[in-house]
């Protein structure tokens, strides 16, 4: 399977049953929401992901990711946490951070906010995690190098006409899988 | 006033955000008011209103910036994304530059 890169992307001529699987770094850079300096990521996905619903076809965001995509913003906090106040991490440690009434409002605000974004333009699909699917990561491992999150999502939803967009370069060690990258 | 459904679909991407900054920049140069009205767009991203409108936060600063934009007719989506963004903003231009610049070196990964 090819892997795809934005540039050279023809979005005109892509059947409408094209449907696309959003990984969590793609929603780090389109709805993390920091304000910082122009970051080129941020800009060609958002871009992209804009004409992908302008064309019609279907964008899905899996619950895995949404859970790796919240602890993601909650890690951010947290470093963001002992940068603005000069603490470490052992006299500060992400369980303290976690206890913390004020901060835990400020991640709340944060992750539900982007939430709000995400549902407002994907479709969210549930990927049940079973024991099986765990078996099959370990008798995988040496075949890809997908950590067991990518692992999972990509066996529960792979087939014809899906497209991963990521930023991960372990999907391109998976034939079996379509990927548009930067 | 500035009617963003003529110029944009969707307030999601940067390009969005560009597509409609062609319009306010000329009157923020003028130092005009500049009022938005977002009636039937119903996709925002706090991205979205970080490209398009906090950077003028961080050029006049927060107090001057409510005085000279107003929003209207903003979704509920739009609201809470629009509130997202200008509150980071406001944290963001009270930073000193040495602060900045590692905020954007912790942010500029997911990892």
């Amino acid at each position: 399977m090819p892997v795809n890169k934005i540039g050279s992307f023809n979005l005109s001529t892509l059947d409408k049953t094209v449907s696309f699987i959003l990984d969590t770094n793609i929603l780090y850079f389109v709805h993390s929401g920091y304000y910082s300096n122009t970051n080129s990521k941020n800009i060609a996905y958002s871009n992209l992901l804009q004409q992908i619903i302008s064309n019609g076809n279907a964008l899905f965001v899996t619950s895995l990711n949404l859970q790796e995509f919240i602890f993601g913003i909650e890690n951010k906090e947290y470093e963001l946490h002992l940068n603005a106040t000069g603490k470490n991490r052992k006299g500060f440690t992400k369980k303290d951070f976690r206890k913390d009434v004020t901060l835990r409002a400020g991640v709340h605000s944060k992750v539900k906010t982007a939430l709000t974004e995400i549902k407002a333009a994907y479709e969210l699909c549930n990927i049940d995690v079973t024991t099986k699917s765990i078996e099959n990561f370990v008798d995988d491992y040496l075949k890809y190098f997908y950590d067991p999150m990518d692992y999972l999502v990509v066996d529960a939803t792979n087939k014809k006409d899906i497209i991963y967009i990521t930023d991960d370069t372990d999907f391109q060690s998976d034939s079996r899988v379509e990927v548009l990258t930067m | 006033m500035i009617l963003a459904r003529n110029y944009i679909e969707t307030g999601f991407s940067a390009d969005d955000a560009g597509k409609l900054d062609v319009i306010i920049k000329p009157l923020f140069d003028k130092r005009e008011q500049i009022v938005i009205d977002f009636e039937g767009i119903k996709i925002f991203t706090t991205l979205f209103f970080n490209t398009a409108l906090a950077k003028y936060v961080m050029e006049i600063g927060p107090d001057e910036y409510e005085e000279l934009f107003e929003l209207k007719n903003l979704s509920e989506v739009g609201e809470v994304t629009y509130q997202h963004s200008l509150d980071n903003a406001k944290n963001y231009y009270v930073m000193t530059e040495e602060q900045r610049k590692k905020q954007d070196e912790i942010l500029a990964d997911p990892e």
